[in-house]
């Protein structure tokens, strides 16, 4: 038999050791406290837009939950083409803080950034009606999904954020999923959310380079106008793509660890692979900011880690190229050979084969420690190196999702797939 | 409740895992490597037997025993073996044996037998012929993995 044609793989090596490099510096840098204080002013309004197509089973909690905020609020439900009982629903609210606007063919589902849009201009037009001689700098536009709910005292926290700091125009909030112990899936995406929100988001508050998420965004409304009348563009990621725009546009973004937002998680693969596709696509569509970012007065680190992190998300090919690499290798057809590893090896093999390992199932190692620092739902430690594992093999949806989203943009297919929902039990009461 | 929420479930898999990355950290190095050995024979009657010792990937590998000798019948029927020359690889992978202008004429055919053996005490032999541009080629493997385990690779965002 043929000698096995060897492969170096020293890049893939240093690769996967750079990325878990840099995410300890991510997890080191989040370690920074804050030191969030509440607000000692509370003259502050706050308006909640909440898009909602065919929200029916989700929608009246949602308002109910919103509604019994103790915070200066008002509501502006979107309801958008649905042809359920959403509209209906919310119109049962006789409350005046809440408002329902109705979007219908041709205008409809075009978008969750267009119905943000059309529910942005009717806010604007009412501020001095709602929040009688409050400056835009003191409104604050907060984007709620139709299926979330937010922590009470984030708003007494984001407050005291933009009183501390008048050049921050926006603060995003970590997210989590409902009731997580349902089921593994819950699980799962709550990892991902809370792993990701209170490390790597942390560590970005830190460089100014946070990205705003479609769930839990609080932007002053004088930050908002720098944007023009419809500041949220028509992207699959339009979250992300209006906090670029926001920091290219010279605003400063915070997050604001101290709540959560709520949000429903998806219990099927199906739609969760379908989300995934979108902000993906949503993902790579924003690389065109790529140029502005580095042409921009924006700091370096901040021009950097913004960078990295629209980029990284292709790091998923090369995750695809070492996982079928490694299979070949496996079955003998190619031999690899690894300077790097050699030299760890010629140490000591124990330590040439952990290094291995950690350089695999590092990331998910310091998602797992932020996890159980601030869930609400810790997962017991016998248990940690089952989820870890079950964890790994779930980051696989991203290779589909990156597949599909690249053959989607190849395509010219840009349409927005809505996240279906479910419709949960009620939630037991938090002490 | 899924099976994956089960407490039981859980801890029978993390069990799994952690008994699964400590023999992937403990297991014994799996290292192949092929040996090459070429045939000369010297004007003054000699044989040299020269060739390298490289690691599946390049990397040459050093201390590896060989000896070269040939098998011979005895009157009671029993094989023995001649031993003409024993060596190490050097640093560089590379070894040479010799056969000695007397030691020639004691072989009885003109294939010759080189063995190798690894620290691990496992002993290879192949056989070359005393022809011009043979060249004997032998995998070796020094060690034998216990469980072979791919960690996962994952992608975080």
């Amino acid at each position: 038999m043929a000698s096995p044609l060897i492969v170096p793989v020293d890049v893939i090596v240093a690769f996967f050791a750079a990325i878990f490099v840099y995410y300890i510096g991510l997890f080191v840098v989040s370690k920074r406290d804050p030191r969030h204080q509440v607000t000692d002013d509370h003259q502050w309004g706050f308006v909640i837009l909440i898009p909602a197509h065919n929200e029916e089973l989700v929608i009246g909690d949602t308002v109910r939950r919103a509604l019994a905020l103790k915070a200066p609020i008002h509501l502006v439900v979107i309801d958008d083409g649905s042809n359920d009982a959403t509209g209906a629903i919310v119109k049962q609210f006789t409350d005046s803080r809440v408002h329902v606007l109705t979007r219908t063919y041709p205008n409809a589902k075009q978008g969750k950034g267009e119905a943000l849009n059309h529910a942005y201009q009717f806010a604007l037009a009412h501020y001095d009606e709602w929040f009688k001689e409050l400056p835009t700098s003191r409104i604050v536009v907060t984007v709620l999904d139709a299926d979330g709910y937010l922590d009470p005292q984030l708003f007494d926290y984001v407050a005291g954020m933009l009183e501390r700091s008048p050049e921050m125009g926006g603060v995003q909030t970590p997210v989590t999923i409902q009731d997580p112990e349902r089921s593994m899936w819950l699980r799962l995406q709550d990892l991902e959310f809370v792993g990701f929100s209170c490390f790597v988001q942390q560590a970005r508050h830190w460089f100014s380079s946070i990205g705003l998420g479609g769930n839990g965004q609080f932007v002053r409304a004088s930050a908002l106008e720098k944007l023009g009348d419809r500041p949220w563009r028509p992207a699959l990621s339009e979250d992300l793509d209006i906090g670029i725009r926001l920091l290219l546009g010279g605003v400063k973004l915070g997050y604001c660890n101290m709540g959560f937002v709520h949000q429903q998680g998806l219990t099927k693969l199906k739609p969760l692979l379908k989300q995934r596709t979108r902000w993906v696509q949503g993902h790579y569509q924003a690389w065109k900011y790529l140029p502005s970012i580095w042409k921009s007065t924006l700091p370096l680190w901040t021009k950097i880690d913004l960078s990295l992190y629209l980029v990284l998300v292709a790091s998923v090919l090369i995750i695809v190229v070492n996982m079928l690499l490694s299979l070949v290798i496996l079955f003998g057809f190619l031999t690899a050979r690894s300077d790097l590893l050699n030299s760890l090896f010629a140490i000591s093999p124990y330590l040439g084969r952990s290094v291995q390992l950690l350089l695999s199932v590092g990331p998910a190692l310091l998602f797992a420690a932020t996890y159980n620092r601030y869930s609400r739902s810790r997962i017991h430690l016998l248990h940690w190196p089952a989820v870890i594992a079950i964890f790994c093999i779930y980051g696989w949806i991203w290779i589909y999702a990156s597949i599909v989203a690249l053959i989607r943009l190849a395509r010219g297919k840009n349409n927005w797939v809505k996240t279906e929902r479910i419709q949960l039990d009620p939630e037991p009461a938090r002490k | 409740m899924s099976l994956l929420q089960n407490k039981f479930t859980l801890s029978a898999i993390s069990l799994a895992v952690v008994a699964m990355s400590l023999l992937f950290i403990v297991q014994p190095t799996v290292v192949r490597a092929k040996a090459l050995a070429q045939a000369q024979i010297n004007g003054d009657g000699s044989i040299a037997i020269f060739g390298h010792i490289n690691l599946a990937d390049g990397t040459p590998l050093s201390g590896v025993q060989l000896a070269v000798g040939q098998s011979a019948s005895q009157d009671d029927g029993q094989d023995t073996f001649n031993i003409f020359d024993r060596t190490a690889s050097g640093d560089d992978g590379a070894y040479k044996l010799w056969i000695e202008k007397d030691q020639v004429q004691q072989l009885t055919s003109d294939t010759l037998l080189i063995s190798l053996r690894t620290d691990d005490g496992s002993a290879y032999y192949q056989s070359i012929k005393l022809q011009p541009h043979d060249i004997a080629s032998v995998t070796i493997t020094m060690r034998t993995s216990l469980i072979p385990i791919f960690p996962f690779t994952t992608f975080v965002y």
